[in-house]
């Protein structure tokens, strides 16, 4: 493995090949080649991204890019300290066994230098061609179609001592073939569209939800949902009716969803979010979402609403995004609506140390 | 130890702090262009060379000092640029290394050298030589005629013979076919060049233990020499390039040659250029470049210093043609007072025509990068405030990826410079012996005199550089209001009607 060396780097070459979008710290800066998040945990200040490429050394020492993997440091909810690798993306289309070897052996010394046990591994599997914003657990969403040179071979990792941990799912449905039933004129269930700050504030209050969209961490504030920018009326809650006119209650469940950032080609959508405002969206994905209890009138309530907001607003593509493995219900709820499975990601986790 | 011909040394400008703890900030990290091509042109005419970057070599090897070089390598000639005043220090420390350590003869150049080559000479023995202006001819004729002592074939030259300066004609001046001639793409003439690559950028210094962290490889395009105004501070504007090098209007390297050298960038991984040569504001070569660098599929991003506004053309052109990533198109106001930007810019333009040229940017997804001064010429505390105005609104309403002001420094051979009671600067640069002083405090960590170089009649020094803190305080480290708002969950943004709505 000498002749391969791994760099601090993240090549202009890579957007070619596997164009993404990207919404994380530093998006201002980034563009100027320059990054420099700090993450404090447990009163140490720790650098966030290490995007890494691993480069071919020739014998006159000249390089090639070989092999790119976006990395960053997270911490979960068990207040531990991860390193997070997205998928790997080959820069040459030629055997990378050696570089990705290099790479991951980079990443365990990366994981002891900064005191992390857990070392994860995002993977797709693409069922078809379609998935919108955002394509990742992480911030940076590569689009998914266009992405050339993926290291899919499961085994491989397998050979690296990594093993499937978790199965996210998207899903997706074309407005036009949505089914509409009974239940969405709910006598249970009014749906009303709340405030950025609302929904803050109700997540807060909410004490957990028994159904929920899955995420990396709900402590680290580099990963929550609110470092995507809120749309008009695009939060929506679900209150169980009541006839009795004050009596006090919460909401039952929520849904937010936001049009896919990848429409637009930029990979920093953030920086232009002036320009947001000037186009038209055709795609749009619910990928935040949460519900006390798994009633499917609540589900379908919130589900049609949020289908009807995002009609109103020209998305003619809906993606329900971040169904993880256990979400049966979930997954039974949104085929019988006519949504159809799209798209897999795979956790593939390593404990090292 | 091995002999060579010319051994090329980049001068490193120093920067030593001796607060609570010592740091010796390796700053101006960027080297002329020009030293690659003329590394291997002698090269290409039978002779060897070598160039070597002093600040990469300290920030790889913390032990490194200049006196090494020459227990490696034992050159007949060594090469010094001195385009940049900030190098005025350090090109003289390494002329006295190499004169103590060898027995080369030392030749300096670049614009700085140029402009001070009689003053250099008449005060430092360890200069030999200065060549004027473009270098390539007399570089080459100075390695052919220094055996037999026979200077004065030199074209360009200014050296010392028998105690007395000798100058000889300015008769070589760099045409389109000259330029043609130039590859500045051998990067292996230049030690630890994939270092160089990284650690070139905008951010400036070189420091191991930097926060900030340069993920591109970035490395600047030669596109033409000369200039068709005269900014009041700038030492390169078209009359400057007169004195200097007999230049009367630009010269463009040919666009096939511009291609290939990117073509080459890209085969050498490096990810970004940096284009910074912009005289014409028709830009017809421009987009004449861009189309063949489409047309040859070059996937490299590009930091594009604009000289005057363009049209939404040339955004869209810039835009279709370059890898988005790293691409930026940099703007220099300078001023918010429109008054200010007149009487010191070369090509003027106002707010109202700026803020269409920023619309026309925002709408093609550009990102930009806008710089402004403190230090200009009628510029007063007050209308310094339109600055702070105008910056603001840009970073509030488009996609700034950054957007700082510098304190001018005076340059030599600047309008202001050479006119100073004009321009109602009371100048406290004068001479060679002035930048190599001020440089020299710099690098040893000592008070120095003056920061600038220069008072205004209009503003003091010190106010000056308090204009430029103000102004980072206020504006360089902020964020876009309405940007603050989205994140707190104040504000959303607003979907674009649909048409059957409105």
């Amino acid at each position: 493995m000498s002749d391969y060396k791994v760099h601090f780097l993240l090549p202009a070459r890579l957007y070619k090949l596997a164009p993404f979008v990207y919404v994380g710290p530093d998006f201002r800066s980034l563009p100027l080649g320059v990054i420099s998040d700090i993450m404090t945990h447990r009163g140490k200040q720790l650098q966030r991204l290490y995007p890494l490429t691993v480069a071919q050394v020739r014998q006159d020492g000249s390089q090639t890019d070989l092999l790119f993997c976006f990395t960053f440091c997270y911490i979960n909810d068990d207040d531990k300290r991860v390193v997070f690798l997205t998928p790997p993306i080959k820069l040459k289309e030629t055997g990378t066994s050696g570089a990705l070897g290099m790479l991951l052996a980079e990443v365990e010394k990366l994981a002891t230098f900064i005191q992390s046990s857990t070392i994860e591994i995002e993977q797709h599997e693409k069922l078809n061609d379609s998935i919108s914003f955002p394509t990742s657990l992480s911030f940076l969403s590569y689009v998914m179609s266009s992405v050339k040179y993926q290291i899919l071979d499961q085994k491989l990792y397998e050979t690296f001592g990594y093993r499937k941990r978790e199965e996210v799912s998207f899903f997706e449905c074309e407005i036009s073939d949505y089914s509409h039933g009974a239940q969405d004129t709910s006598d249970k269930y009014d749906v009303k569209n709340i405030s950025p700050k609302e929904l803050m504030e109700y997540k807060e209050r909410s004490g957990g939800f028994s159904a929920k969209s899955f995420s990396l961490s709900q402590t680290d504030d580099a990963l929550k949902p609110s470092v995507i920018p809120y749309f008009e009326d695009t939060v929506h809650t679900a209150w169980k009716r009541s006839w009795l006119r004050f009596q006090k209650s919460s909401a039952e469940g929520y849904m937010r969803w936001t049009p896919d950032l990848l429409e637009i080609d930029t990979p920093f959508p953030l920086l232009f979010f002036h320009s947001l405002e000037e186009m038209w969206f055709t795609r749009g994905s619910i990928f935040d979402w949460g519900l006390r209890d798994r009633d499917r009138e609540l589900f379908n309530s919130l589900l049609s609403y949020a289908v009807c907001e995002m009609n109103k607003r020209g998305i003619q593509t809906v993606q329900f995004a971040y169904v993880g493995k256990g979400e049966e219900f979930v997954k039974d709820c949104l085929v019988d609506r006519g949504f159809k499975e799209t798209h897999r990601l795979s956790l593939l986790r390593k404990e090292v140390g | 130890m091995k002999d060579i011909d010319m051994l090329f040394v980049h001068p490193s400008t120093h920067c030593l702090s001796l607060g609570s703890r010592v740091t010796d900030l390796v700053t101006f990290v960027t080297m002329p262009i020009g030293t690659i091509a003329l590394a291997d042109l002698l090269e290409r005419n039978g002779y060897s060379t070598k160039i070597f970057h002093t600040g990469i070599e300290q920030m790889y090897n913390r032990d490194f000092q200049v006196e090494d070089l020459f227990k490696k390598c034992d050159p007949r000639v060594v090469g010094i640029d001195l385009h940049w005043f900030v190098h005025s220090y350090d090109a003289i420390r390494i002329a006295r290394i190499a004169k103590e350590q060898s027995n080369a003869h030392v030749v300096l150049g670049g614009f700085t050298a140029s402009y001070f080559a009689e003053e250099i000479l008449s005060s430092f023995d360890e200069v030999d030589s200065v060549i004027r202006g473009d270098a390539e001819v007399p570089l080459l004729e100075l390695m052919k005629n220094l055996k037999n002592e026979r200077l004065s074939n030199v074209p360009n030259l200014t050296y010392r013979r028998d105690g007395s300066l000798e100058v000889s004609e300015m008769s070589y001046i760099a045409g389109e076919d000259d330029l043609r001639q130039l590859n500045y793409t051998n990067f292996k003439l230049l030690s630890n060049y994939d270092k160089y690559h990284r650690a070139i950028s905008q951010s400036g210094d070189l420091d191991p233990y930097a926060w900030k962290v340069n993920v591109k490889r970035q490395a600047w395009v030669p596109l033409g020499r000369g200039c068709t105004v005269n900014c009041s501070y700038c030492g390169g504007g078209s009359m400057a390039h007169y004195g200097l090098t007999g230049r009367g209007r630009p010269v463009f390297h040919p666009t096939e040659q511009v291609v290939q050298t990117l073509s080459k960038f890209e085969e050498e991984g490096i990810d970004a250029t940096y284009m910074d040569f912009d005289p014409f504001p028709d830009r017809g070569y421009f987009r004449k470049l861009f189309e063949e660098i489409r047309k040859e599929k070059v996937d490299i991003s590009t930091e594009f210093a604009l000289w005057s506004l363009s049209d939404r053309g040339f955004i869209r052109d810039f835009a279709d043609t370059f890898n988005p990533l790293y691409s930026t198109l940099v703007m220099s106001p300078e001023s918010g007072s429109e008054e200010v930007r007149r009487k010191n810019k070369g090509f003027y333009f106002g707010n109202e025509e700026l803020f269409r040229w920023l619309r026309d940017a925002r709408r093609e997804m550009v990102s930009l990068e806008v710089y402004f001064a403190s230090g200009l010429c009628w510029e007063t505390e007050e209308n310094f405030d339109e600055t702070i105005n105008l910056a603001k609104s840009i970073l509030d309403d488009y996609p700034v990826v950054t957007i700082s002001c510098g304190a001018l420094v005076m340059e030599p051979g600047s309008p202001r410079f050479k006119e100073p009671e004009k321009f109602g600067i009371k100048l406290k640069f004068g001479t060679f012996a002035d930048y190599y002083k001020h440089f020299m405090g710099l690098a040893m960590g000592l008070p120095t005199e003056t920061q600038l170089g220069y008072d205004t009649i209009w503003q003091s020094e010190r106010q000056i550089v308090e204009n430029s803190i103000r102004f980072e305080k206020m504006i360089g480290t902020g964020q876009p209001s309405r940007w603050l708002s989205l994140l707190d969950g104040e504000d959303v943004l607003m979907f674009k009607k649909l048409p059957f709505h409105s």
